[in-house]
């Protein structure tokens, strides 16, 4: 699963997978703004079919969190 | 050029703009803002437009909701298809919001020579319109919409949703 996340945040923010690391994140992605963010979580939950919390979306801060709140959600279902 | 509408355009002064907006609507007009008194404005209670926004509103009517804050430097022109601003609405500076262009189904004419059409405009009540965003004719924009700043607006935006970009896209649905 988190090889998908980190897929799906490289195709976001226009990087190659290998470039995305468990511990990527919004403080340290340059373009991985608040519209990115929104974006990486729209593409999460077409592609897992979840719907997150905003809680969880504003907490979920790097590759790792993502992929914490997607197994969450999928459990909670 | 009507009499009327030069008078409108350049005649009145801001001040008087402001005084008028606020004993006939409750609204707070900047004395530097540019608009149009005409009889189809209609600015809602406590709507704030700021200085250097343009508003013509002398071919169609133009109707804020209460609550609805335009920042400074917008252009807004209500052509003959009307513009509808909900209420609470947030209009980031730099905004343009058009009801009308021009036909240009014919080659080798000039545009305006083509004529006009104007379907109008909708924006819904506590959207946001990001800085420097730019809604065309037709847009119909529904409630709590967020356009993130620069988008360009065309078509219809379902309620509650984050879009953004040009054309602008749905980028995520609110919860």
């Amino acid at each position: 699963m988190k090889e998908l996340v980190r897929q799906l945040v490289a195709d976001v923010l226009g990087m190659d997978p290998g470039e995305v690391s468990d511990e990527l994140s919004r403080d340290t992605a340059d373009n991985w703004d608040s519209l990115n963010h929104l974006r990486i979580v729209t593409a999460i939950e077409q592609e897992f079919a979840v719907s997150l919390s905003m809680h969880d979306i504003q907490d979920a801060r790097d590759v790792s969190g993502l992929a914490e709140i997607v197994t969450r959600a999928k459990g909670a279902q | 050029m009507k009499i009327g509408t030069l008078v409108r355009r350049f005649l009145v002064p801001g001040l008087y703009v402001s005084i008028v907006a606020l004993l006939k609507f409750k609204a707070h007009v900047s004395p530097r803002a540019e608009v149009e008194l005409s009889k189809n404005l209609r600015l809602g209670r406590g709507t704030v437009v700021g200085s250097f926004t343009k508003i013509k509103a002398a071919e169609g009517v133009l109707n804020t909701g209460p609550g609805t804050r335009i920042a400074t430097g917008c252009f807004i022109d209500a052509q003959s298809g009307g513009l509808e601003i909900g209420s609470g609405v947030l209009i980031g500076a730099n905004c343009v919001i058009v009801t009308g262009s021009y036909r240009f189904d014919q080659m080798g004419v000039p545009l305006d020579e083509q004529g006009f059409t104007s379907r109008g405009t909708r924006i819904g009540d506590n959207a946001f319109i990001g800085s420097n965003s730019v809604i065309l004719d037709g847009s119909d924009i529904g409630d709590d919409v967020i356009v993130s700043p620069g988008s360009v607006v065309s078509g219809k935006v379902a309620p509650g949703v984050v879009v953004s970009g040009n054309p602008a896209r749905v980028i995520f649905k609110r919860r």
